[in-house]
């Protein structure tokens, strides 16, 4: 039985969670409707009142000592201080937290005791082989 | 820090109009707003962006950052310090990326499988025990200097 035709490029180039499609195959390259192009003119007003900002402060003959970003400020915050406030035990949360942080440790515990005590048992029957011997 | 506690990150938006608020906030559009689900990950009301790294923005646009590619005030991606062009690239390849996945699993199982034959199946050339010189080493040993070695020979003639 012949194998069918090979698969396409939109085939083999399937969406997936680690790199982006290229443009050529991305269906959003060819949607050239009227919301589409609303939205993007919205977005290029909002970037252009952004580089305005800093344009200006940049550019001041007396310019402030630091530029703050605020965007920078707060993905900072986000990551440090908004964690502790807005985490809430739930089962995923309680879960993967029991799976991460306990479960390694009792795994390691468990590991290296059993195996001393499996050494230990051998050395104490006399039946141990000493590796790394010299002779 | 001096900006005021509003223009901060915090808690999920759970209303319409704390939606429109965080958005306003983040310098996004209400349409492209988009939260990390609320499932008590610590995420708060942190818009949740594309996950694209840096090495797929306009090298030629003239960024207020260039080497970062990102412009002032432009809401950061939470893993930003990953998507930097240092770190993780999420360009598209030039084969696809699951045709990449299955070659390198091809090999590699492949390769751990002739391994493991190997390792069942040892094939070399025949090897005898090792002969040690100076009478099997009787002084290394430990063997007593004033008596005679036993003479050891390892050939036939």
């Amino acid at each position: 039985m012949a194998a069918g035709p090979p698969p396409s490029a939109s085939e083999a180039y399937r969406s997936n969670r680690f790199v982006s499609l290229p443009a050529e195959l991305d269906p959003d390259t060819y949607d050239a409707s009227l919301e589409k192009r609303a939205a993007d003119a919205e977005r290029l007003a909002i970037r252009a009142r952004l580089k305005r900002q800093y344009q200006l402060q940049l550019n001041n003959p007396n310019p402030p000592a630091i530029i703050e970003n605020p965007a920078l400020v707060r993905w900072a915050y986000a990551r440090t201080h908004n964690v502790y406030p807005t985490f809430r035990p739930t089962p995923k949360t309680s879960f993967l937290g029991a799976l991460f942080a306990i479960g390694p440790l009792v795994f390691w515990v468990v590991a290296f005791k059993a195996d001393r005590d499996r050494k230990e048992k051998l050395i104490q029957e006399g039946k141990y082989e000493r590796p790394f011997s010299v002779f | 820090s001096e900006m005021s506690k509003d223009l901060m990150p915090g808690p999920y938006p759970r209303t319409p109009e704390e939606r429109a608020a965080a958005a306003k906030k983040y310098n996004m559009r209400v349409e492209d707003y988009e939260p990390y689900p609320d499932d008590g990950f610590g995420y708060g009301d942190y818009p949740k962006l594309p996950n694209k790294s840096f090495h797929e923005r306009d090298p030629w646009y003239q960024w207020d950052q260039p080497d970062m590619r990102h412009n002032w005030g432009e809401p950061m991606h939470w893993d930003f310090d990953m998507y930097i062009r240092n770190r993780v690239d999420t360009s598209p390849t030039p084969v696809p990326w699951h045709t990449m996945r299955k070659h390198f699993l091809i090999f590699l199982s492949t390769m751990l499988i002739m391994f493991g034959l190997g390792e069942i199946f040892p094939a070399y050339r025949p090897v005898g025990p090792k002969q040690y010189p100076f009478n099997d080493l009787y002084l290394e040993r430990g063997g007593d200097p004033n008596k005679e070695p036993p003479v050891v020979t390892h050939y036939e003639i």
